[in-house]
């Protein structure tokens, strides 16, 4: 094969990697995107749980000050 | 059909933000990083997506968001007194055209950082943010770590899928960025809520870090070694077991060593030769010109300044001769050289008052970050523990990308303006949830989770 043929190849090879590394990122992100929608608490933190803030938990309930 | 799939990404992203206006904020942070527009051969390089993204980003911040608890924190008001103080010297610039285009995406990327705290609200929206820079990074880094492994690289020689030096793309300046989001990569493996934990988010976080360490081989920019080696070292804090840490690095440096590229390790050799390697010299020579420089101009010469000097230097090159060493010199001109330095740039360019406002940003961004995670670090609930590992994490790739800020003119970058747009978001996030748990009206004692030291 010649360098004409090695180069080609190269190029698909390079162009193949682009496309695998676009494809993985820009689907996480899609469907990063996607499960944002959602989560509730995007917009609006749960309130912080102060009675059981050692939990482990977080500190935070979604049913507020329990 | 690459420029169909990235129509209909942004497409998506768009329609899903009118849902959630918080989506326009980081599909602006993918585009700033990505830049798809240079991807793509039709479609979006004849729209201006960034600017109709930010547009409705700010839109759907005014219109749309809680504001109740927005306010400027004084680093805010710092990147503000900075570009105004940007806008002055481009409008008494040495070299007026080039000061204006470099203003042209200066001042959005400082203004971004103004604006991005604001949207950062919530738990999950900082968590978002990082987890989408990282994969807008990853767009990149994953292409030249495959293409590492695959060819070597060499320096210049890394096809990056663009061919112009720009943004990310350039080879130090990816080299930097690569290393620096390692810290943050390690804390979303850990601590991200998006995406259910398990073997594909640990088995994706370490081939990713792999992938960043491979950026520094595969450019061969001298910079990314130094990245590592502070990368290194500032684990140190944070690990368990130290001597099992120091022990495993080195084996790891020891094993690697034979199996990395013959040009890489050449390259690096010249770190400490550098008076026999010319782009380090060159470097050494602008350097002492911009000192002179700012003595007659020290409120900076504006954007791009350093395209008036005229430097001459002296490289150096031992040569064997019958047994003893002689020392060949050879004295060399050059002109318009870059500074090869964010200090120098920033002193340069925008003089002693610019430096001192750049520097304030960025040591007080460390220094709060540093308070947060004393303060934080041994809280006994995960919320605390979140807000501990997380300035932790932003600490050191901002530490990182300091340092490598030396070698490489990268001041205005607009990725570490989302570092300390993230700094300054979680900052005002913990306050504010302290603030929240304080509110205690029938208990004198505090709560734990803030008060753990």
């Amino acid at each position: 094969m010649g360098a004409g043929g090695q180069t080609s190849r190269e190029s698909r090879q390079s162009c193949m990697i682009d496309n695998f590394s676009i494809g993985l990122t820009h689907g996480l992100m899609a469907l990063a995107a996607l499960i944002l929608m959602f989560r509730r608490d995007l917009d609006k933190d749960p309130p912080v749980d102060r009675r059981n803030a050692d939990r482990g938990d977080g500190g935070v309930r979604p049913d507020g000050d329990a | 059909m690459r420029d169909l799939i990235f129509v209909a990404f942004l497409l998506g992203l768009w329609g899903l933000a009118f849902r959630k206006p918080f989506l326009f904020v980081l599909t602006y942070a993918y585009i700033d990083i990505v830049a798809p527009q240079r991807l793509t051969y039709l479609l979006l390089n004849s729209v201006p997506i960034a600017l109709i993204t930010v547009g409705l980003a700010v839109l759907g911040w005014a219109f749309a968001d809680d504001k109740r608890d927005a306010r400027l924190a004084p680093r805010q008001g710092l990147l503000l007194l900075l570009i105004i103080y940007c806008w002055v010297t481009t409008s008494v610039a040495d070299f007026p055209v080039s000061a204006a285009d470099k203003w042209s995406w200066v001042w959005k990327s400082l203004a971004f950082a103004v604006f991005l705290p604001l949207t950062l609200r919530t738990k999950l929206r900082i968590e978002s943010m990082m987890l989408f820079i990282v994969l807008s990074c990853a767009t990149i880094i994953i292409v030249g770590g495959i293409k590492t492994v695959g060819s070597g690289g060499g320096y210049g020689e890394l096809n990056l899928m663009v061919s112009n030096n720009v943004g990310l793309y350039e080879s130090s300046i990816i080299s930097t960025a690569a290393i620096c989001i390692i810290p943050i990569i390690l804390f979303l493996r850990k601590n991200q809520t998006v995406f259910p934990a398990g073997w594909k988010v640990d088995l994706f976080s370490w081939a990713l870090i792999f992938a960043c360490l491979l950026i520094p081989i595969g450019t061969s920019a001298r910079t990314g070694l130094i990245c590592i080696a502070v990368l290194a070292v500032l684990s140190l804090r944070s690990v368990k077991r130290r001597f099992t840490y120091l022990v495993m690095v080195g084996a790891l440096g020891l094993a690697a060593t034979p199996l990395l590229p013959s040009e890489f390790t050449e390259r690096m050799g010249t770190i400490k030769e550098y008076k026999g390697d010319q782009s380090a010299s060159t470097r050494i020579a602008v350097w002492m010109w911009t000192l002179d420089y700012v003595k007659e101009h020290p409120f900076g010469g504006g954007f791009d300044a350093f395209l008036g000097n005229r430097i001459r230097f002296e490289t150096t090159k031992n040569a064997d001769a019958g047994g003893t060493t002689e020392v060949e010199a050879t004295v060399m001109t050059d002109k318009a050289r870059a500074y090869h330095s964010s200090y120098f740039e920033v002193l340069g360019e925008q003089g002693y008052p610019g430096l001192l406002i750049w520097l304030l940003i960025h040591g007080i961004g460390m220094i709060r970050m540093e308070l947060l995670r004393r303060r934080y670090r041994k809280a006994e609930n995960a919320e605390g523990q979140w807000i501990g590992s997380l300035a932790e994490a932003l600490q050191h790739a901002h530490i990182i990308y300091m340092v490598g800020s030396i070698f490489v003119g990268i001041a205005f970058q607009p990725f570490v303006f989302y570092i300390i747009g993230l700094q300054i978001g979680l900052d005002t996030y913990a306050a504010r949830r302290t603030k929240e748990a304080q509110w205690t009206p029938f208990t004198i004692k505090k709560p734990t989770w803030t008060t753990a030291r």
